[in-house]
């Protein structure tokens, strides 16, 4: 191997390690903790937090497999009005983070809210106690609010499953005299399923890794035990014990989107022709198809994005732009612009090692590197919080003990753990994004700067990136948003009073203060906009091909 | 213009190795090469002298890729070694990366930089050199290609013929002491082929580059090559000018790649094979299973011969090919005859074999190595 060429295998397996190092960390950190803790916690914390947390990822599961199953056969199978603008606008609820919706819906649904003002006008109740609502900060309201955000990973997965299945599959039932929906039932559903398991799983993650709605509707996930062991009880052993709990699921998610996946390529590897053409719907049936379509779209997206920018116009008119608000955009903006330089070499890295020497070890590396999307944020910070903070006593000593200065917490205090946390849990994103552009760039394109007196870096400079541009702007957009939106690990690692958007609107719902969130909320769900956009693009673009 | 070039030491050559003094030899010597416990090269050994033309010639999956790669140094012998100019730049505990070896090559597919246009590809390898005498080289080398019109065009906008001209170009900029080539008309329609063919031999020529070309095409291999390599394989078949490979092929093997003959199946005895066409020599053990292979250009007609019916004739332009059965023959002969014999469908002819126009090959001679192996 070259020199280069190992310099970046040695890069890779240490990507990779610092990857593995806080799964690694809380497994010890859970052992080392005291185990006189346990019969409390099993008594106590874990069975309501456990039970709550699988009844709504069941719930959550079962909803996001119905709205996005749903819409995806709406608007494949059938020709209405509107169809083309819903095939992309399905997709917008992606833009809005689960604690954004719970924020926005708490208000909206509040007793004096414009929901409930408006249900008491139109019936004629003058009194708020005198109007039958369902209790809003509760366990079914939160199913429903996260499903309607997190359904466009089934409907996106899906979506493109029945774009790739054979019309003259579902012309052959049909002439077997099978109706519409017999046809869904039983030919067009049963090839999706590994589509749906798929998307399912990743729904079910971002579920998971939920911290924010759990807690502005009182929802004890362990997500929020976790938490709030760390934070208010300071008991890291108790956290990692928890959290490892925790990965449990996290490991059947993800053996469920592997299955998922194998067998996706299976079902579509077996058939290749002709695309089905959406049937054309008349009279009422198009409307109903429209309104029906819309629902996902209206709930997830436009309802809680409009409250968000008339507060936020309220506000802006009311006070101008709050110069904290101004400071915690700037902290968000910096500390998300360094997490996508640190993911997107680091993708870069990986991707490159895994060209150049193709093989078990290289795709064992790639695997890990990618785990991190899968750790759910708290979980992540809490692994991490261990070896930082030894990592910090270390730094500290030294640097008093060698050049007598005090520095504090360098790492954690820096932002440097953050930015680290940042970048292990979106890796998988940019590494993806990376490998995909560069599978374009023939390998004859590498061997000819080869031979024409370049090294595989300078290759690798000259050639492959300055061809995968497109690829790698869009890999640092998506990371960049994702790092932008980042809730739980930010919470947990942020240095003492930095605050980033979504942390101040989390410090402030979680107050039950209602002042900048609204403006914070609406510039996460516009920046979380253009990744959405970015995918509509690239769908559309596949299905021409 | 090239050939002063290939005399020239240029800049980005002279820090790293020898300066090429025009051409260079070649040489292989017992290379081997395996893939997940396969032997895709076994023991193969050849040497291009300085400015020939050597065409490695195979069916696919014959290894003559995994040679080429092998001489770029873009993959790593299992044993053996290569030199160019005598320098080991693969041996065992010795590599010498691609981009120091001072190698060309054209890829099957061109390989263009989709991102530069015409002159910056065919500059890419002129590191180190200054930036006037880089364009002058890069210019000189495009018209010699007779691509010069199209310096600024960007590679996607360009036919395949255009491409592969300046694949070539790009190639033979950096005064590589061997050039190697992949197969490099086989995108071409056949038209475009021969044409292109022609040319790039003609600027190979001039330029007294040593070349290795790769191809499965033995008509090809006869046009361009000072002389052939024949793998089978991944072993060294046969080595000779296209000439001796037509004359004489050393196997059944090897006279099947170039040309079409009338195999009769014998079995020798006394050193003789008896056929229904006459008795030849056979230098082989008594019993052993042999081909009597006859050239279409052996038979004559002439009194006195063996009768034969004619079962059809096919006129080629300046000669006519008769398929023909002769009793004792389960399958007709194929012959090529001069035009002008006034006979009809059905007649009886009679026909006699110019033994200079028969070979005969042990049979174990055709199966592959690797069957008989196993």
């Amino acid at each position: 191997m070259s020199r280069d060429g190992r310099g970046a295998w040695i890069a890779s397996l240490a990507i990779a390690a610092l990857v593995l190092a806080p799964v690694v960390a809380l497994v010890v950190e859970a052992l080392r903790g005291d185990a006189s803790l346990w019969p409390h916690l099993l008594a106590n914390v874990l069975p309501p937090t456990v039970f709550d947390t699988l009844a709504m990822l069941g719930g959550v599961g079962v909803l996001v497999i119905v709205l996005g199953t749903g819409s995806a056969w709406l608007v494949t199978a059938w020709e209405f009005p509107g169809r083309r603008v819903l095939d992309w606008a399905l997709l917008l609820p992606l833009a809005v983070p689960t604690y954004i919706v719970a924020y926005a819906y708490v208000d909206l649904l509040h007793p004096l809210g414009p929901v409930q003002g408006g249900l008491r006008a139109m019936l004629g109740i003058a009194n708020p106690r005198d109007l039958w609502f369902p209790e809003v900060r509760s366990l079914p309201s939160a199913i429903v609010l996260l499903g309607f955000v997190l359904y466009p990973y089934v409907y996106l997965s899906v979506r493109a499953m029945f774009l790739l299945q054979s019309a003259s599959l579902l012309d052959a039932a049909r002439s077997l005299g099978h109706g519409g929906t017999s046809v869904f039932l039983r030919v067009a559903l049963p090839l999706a399923r590994p589509a749906i398991a798929v998307g399912t799983a990743l729904a079910l993650m971002e579920a998971l890794n939920d911290i924010g709605a759990s807690e502005f509707l009182g929802v004890r996930t362990l997500t929020i035990s976790i938490y709030s062991t760390w934070v208010n009880r300071a008991d890291l052993a108790g956290a990692a014990q928890i959290a490892l709990a925790m990965l449990v699921v996290v490991v059947a998610l993800l053996l469920v989107e592997r299955h998922g996946r194998r067998r996706q390529r299976y079902a579509v590897a077996a058939q290749r022709s002709r695309r089905m053409a959406p049937r054309r719907l008349g009279g009422v049936a198009r409307w109903i198809a429209l309104g029906l379509g819309s629902v996902p779209v209206v709930v997830g997206f436009v309802a809680p994005t409009a409250y968000l920018v008339f507060e936020t116009v309220k506000r802006v008119r009311f006070a101008g732009l709050p110069p904290a608000l101004l400071e915690a955009g700037l902290t968000t903006l910096w500390l998300a612009t360094l997490a996508t330089l640190v993911t997107v070499l680091a993708g870069i890295v990986i991707a490159w090692c895994v060209r150049q020497r193709p093989g078990v070890a290289s795709r064992a590396v790639e695997r890990i590197a990618g785990l991190g999307y899968a750790i759910p944020g708290t979980v992540l910070a809490i692994g991490l919080l261990g070896p930082v903070g030894a990592l910090d006593e270390w730094l500290g000593d030294t640097l008093e003990a060698t050049f007598g200065i005090v520095v504090g917490l360098v790492v954690l205090g820096s932002g440097a753990a953050l930015v680290l946390a940042y970048s292990v849990r979106f890796l998988a994103v940019s590494v993806g994004g990376i490998e995909s552009g560069l599978a374009r760039v023939p390998p004859s394109l590498d061997q000819a700067a080869r031979t024409l007196g370049r090294t595989p870096s300078q290759t690798l400079w000259q050639v492959d990136l300055p061809l995968i541009r497109p690829a790698l702007a869009a890999a640092a957009l998506l990371v960049f948003v994702d790092c932008m939106k980042e809730l739980p690990a930010t919470l947990l690692l942020r240095p003492l009073n930095v605050e980033t958007l979504a942390t101040r609107l989390y410090g402030e719902a979680a107050r039950g203060t209602y002042e900048e969130g609204a403006i914070a909320a609406l510039v996460i769900v516009l920046a979380g906009l253009l990744p959405v956009i970015l995918l509509a693009r690239v769908g559309r673009a596949r299905a021409v091909d | 213009m090239p050939r002063s070039d290939a005399a020239m030491p240029t800049a980005s050559r002279a820090g790293r190795f020898e300066v090429p003094s025009g051409a260079t030899t070649l040489t292989i010597d017992a290379l081997r090469r395996r893939y997940d416990g396969r032997t895709v090269l076994d023991a193969v050994s050849f040497e291009a002298a300085a400015g020939e033309t050597l065409c490695v010639l195979g069916h696919s999956g014959c290894g003559k890729t995994t040679l080429l790669r092998l001489v770029a140094g873009l993959e790593v012998p299992d044993g053996g070694r290569v030199l160019i100019g005598g320098e080991e730049v693969s041996a065992p505990g010795r590599l010498v990366p691609p981009e120091r070896r001072g190698v060309g090559l054209v890829f099957q597919d061109y390989a263009l930089f989709p991102h530069r246009d015409v002159l910056d590809n065919v500059r890419f390898g002129l590191r180190g050199v200054p930036r006037e005498r880089a364009d002058a080289i890069a210019r000189g080398l495009l018209d010699t290609v007779g691509m010069a019109a199209h310096a600024h065009a960007y590679p996607h906008t360009l036919s395949g013929g255009e491409q592969q001209r300046v694949a070539l170009a790009r190639a033979l900029a950096p005064s590589p002491r061997v050039l190697l080539m992949d197969e490099p008309f086989s995108n071409l329609d056949r038209r475009m082929r021969d044409r292109v063919r022609d040319e790039t031999m003609d600027v190979l020529r001039t330029a007294a580059t040593t070349t290795l070309v790769v191809t499965h095409d033995p008509e090809e291999a006869m046009r361009i090559a000072d002389r052939i390599v024949l793998l089978r394989d991944g072993r060294v078949e046969q080595i000779g000018t296209p000439q001796a490979l037509w004359d004489e092929p050393v196997s059944l093997f090897a006279a099947r790649f170039f040309a079409d003959w009338n195999e009769l199946p014998a079995t020798s005895t006394g050193g003789r094979v008896e056929t229904p066409l006459g008795t030849f020599a056979a230098p082989f053990a008594d019993g052993t299973r042999v081909r009597a292979c006859i050239r279409p250009q052996a038979f004559r007609i002439d009194a006195g011969g063996m009768p034969a019916r004619v079962l059809a004739r096919l006129p080629l332009g300046d000669s006519e090919q008769w398929r023909v059965a002769v009793d004792g023959l389960s399958a007709p002969l194929v012959l090529r005859l001069a035009p002008g014999h006034d006979v009809a469908d059905g007649a009886l002819v009679a026909l006699r074999v110019d033994a200079g126009g028969v070979r005969v090959y042990p049979e174990s001679d055709s199966t592959p190595r690797q069957e008989t192996s196993r």
